[in-house]
Formats: structure tokens, sequence, C-alpha cells
């Protein structure tokens, strides 16, 4: 059964988080210089479906040993956490 | 077209970059809360291909007029999705028990004809039972969906909570050999009659499905019965056609 809803909701807040990431946009001005567009896009989506692949693995790995509803909890502090970084990065050191 | 070189520097150099970087982050927490890895890895994986995709293809000209709200967005909608992670309530005890149940038949529906083909078992019956389990799986799902089917206290009884424990059992089917496998699917129809049993005598009276209901899941009952019948043979002898 697909729950488009958790899909849509991930597919959100991953881009909205990714969008204004200016790490990754250096990255790919730097490697817009050597002109290869395709290559420089195919090496990185690869780099990042690895690296997520790894993530999804290890969550469900840990998924076997803590409960749901704690995990639930912890997630939603972790969420707010990285809001709150966010916020104070924007606020001390400018836009990040 | 492709060069190859800068490929498996770009891999690098991202990879490195995103290992403990906050998408990685989000990723394993909603993996580990959700138990959805597929949907997770999936919707990660679009939104990710498609934020590079516009840096990409804007090589930079937009980073400066971009973050400067979206940074906002994405803090409110981590605020937002934290606290509604936190505070949302489990669905109600008859969903996640039909939810378990759902599950264990399409265990069955998939895993019988497999296990038979991997022991090299012949079984002219083993289709009946993974197609009969297939249909018990599509009714069940409708039933997930409608609401106020059955009894108003049904959440409230132990009985319920029992059952959903009862459910969580090993669907490692193909582990441990034929008969380890047999035993495991017996298991899961005999869980699957006492909850079908359940549902039967706890259905609303008057509701406009109850007649229906009712004949649907005696005829459930009764096939779960027969297909139990089936495996315990199977256990006495594996070898015979059936």
């Amino acid at each position: 059964m697909i729950n488009y809803k958790l899909l849509l909701s991930t597919f959100i807040l991953v881009f909205m988080a990714e969008l204004g990431d200016k790490t990754q946009v250096a990255g790919f001005a730097m490697a817009a210089k050597t002109g290869k567009m395709f290559s420089v896009f195919l090496g990185a989506s690869l780099a990042l479906v690895a690296a997520t692949l790894i993530a999804v693995i290890a969550g469900s790995k840990i998924a076997r040993v803590v409960p749901e509803r704690a995990m639930k909890t912890i997630t939603g502090i972790i969420f707010i956490a990285t809001g709150a970084v966010m916020l104070v990065r924007i606020k001390l050191f400018g836009l990040i | 077209m492709v060069d190859f070189q800068i490929v498996l520097w770009v891999f690098c150099i991202v990879f490195i970059a995103e290992i403990g970087d906050k998408t990685q982050i989000v990723a394993f927490s909603l993996t580990s809360s959700t138990r959805s890895p597929r949907h997770i890895f999936f919707g990660t994986s679009a939104a990710l291909a498609a934020s590079s995709l516009i840096a990409s293809a804007t090589g930079g000209f937009f980073s400066n007029l971009i973050p400067s709200y979206t940074a906002y967005i994405s803090i409110a909608l981590f605020f937002i999705f934290g606290f509604y992670i936190i505070f949302s309530k489990e669905p109600p005890k008859i969903k996640q028990a039909l939810i378990k149940c759902v599950m264990l038949e399409k265990t069955t529906h998939q895993m019988l004809p497999r296990l038979f083909k991997k022991y090299n078992m012949p079984g002219s019956r083993v289709k009946t039972i993974s197609t009969e389990d297939e249909d018990h799986a599509g009714i069940i799902r409708f039933l997930i969906k409608q609401k106020k089917l059955f009894k108003d206290d049904i959440n409230d009884l132990p009985r319920i909570n029992n059952l959903i424990g009862d459910m969580d059992i090993d669907i490692k089917i193909l582990k441990g050999g034929f008969k380890n496998g047999i035993e495991k699917l017996i298991k899961i129809e005999s869980v699957g009659i006492d909850f079908y049993t359940f549902l039967h005598d706890h259905l609303k009276e008057g509701h406009p499905e109850e007649e229906k209901l009712r004949n649907d899941l005696s005829d459930i009952i009764i096939q779960e019965k027969e297909h139990l019948g089936i495996l315990n043979s199977l256990l006495e002898k594996p070898y015979d056609q059936l």
C-alpha cells in the first residue's frame, strides 16, 4: 500500500532543506566550470542515492531495537533541533 | 558524452559532504519512526535529485536569490513536522489490527508458493490457498477504509491487544527449512482464524453492510480452516501430491 501522504511530506521536507543549502550550490558552481554538466549531475545523483540508502538501512536497523513510540518522539526532537540550529546559524553567521 | 573521471570525482565530493548532513539525519530518523523504508528512500532520493537538477541547471545563478526565504520555510517545516510527529496519536487499535492482518495474508499469498518452489515440493492445492489469501487481503483492505463497522467499544477490549500481540509473528517463511516454513504459516492461519472470529462477533448491529460482512467473514473463516487442515497434513506427509 503506497502512502502518498508520507511520500509527499518526505519529498517536501528534504527538497526545501536542500534547496537553500549553499554547500550544494557551491559544489555545483565549482563543477560547472568543467563544462561537463551531465557527468556532474550523474556523479552527484549517485552519491546522494548512495548516502540516502545508507541512512535508510541504518534507520531500519535501529527500528528493530528501539520501540516505535520512543523513536517518534526522538525524531520530533531531532527535527525541532535541526530547525533551531538552522535558525541560530542564520542569525549568528548570516545565511548558510 | 560522459566523463567518468568527473563522475567519480563529483561522487566522492558529494558523498563525503552528504554523510552526516541534515538530509541524512532526516532520512535516518524518519525511516526508524515510520517503519516504511521504501517511502522514505524514494521521497528523499526524488527530492535530492530535483534540488540538484535545479542547482546544476541554474549553475549557481539563483543561489543568491533562492536562500532568502526558502531557508525560513525549511525551518518552519522542521518545526511543524517535529511537533506533529511528537504529538500525533496512534491509529485506533482496530485499524492497527486490520493492517497487521492484511500483512499476514499477503505474506502467506506470496511466501507459500515460494516455499514450495524453493524445496521443489509438488503441490497443486498451494495455488488455492495463495489465491484465497490474496482475496482475504483485499477484503480486509476494504474494511480498513470503512468507519463504524464494529461495536464502539472494540478498541477498549483487552482481547484486541492480545490479538495484535499474537499477530507479531516471525514472517521469515523461507528460512529454516520446509517444515519450519509450514509451521510458521500454520501459526499465521491460526491467528487469522482467531482474529476473523473476533471480528465476526463484534460487528456493529444495524450497519447497512452488516449482513454482507457477516457472510464474508464466515466464508473467510471456513476457508482459513481448510487452509489450516491442508497445511497440517503437509507436516505429516510432505511428499504427497495433495
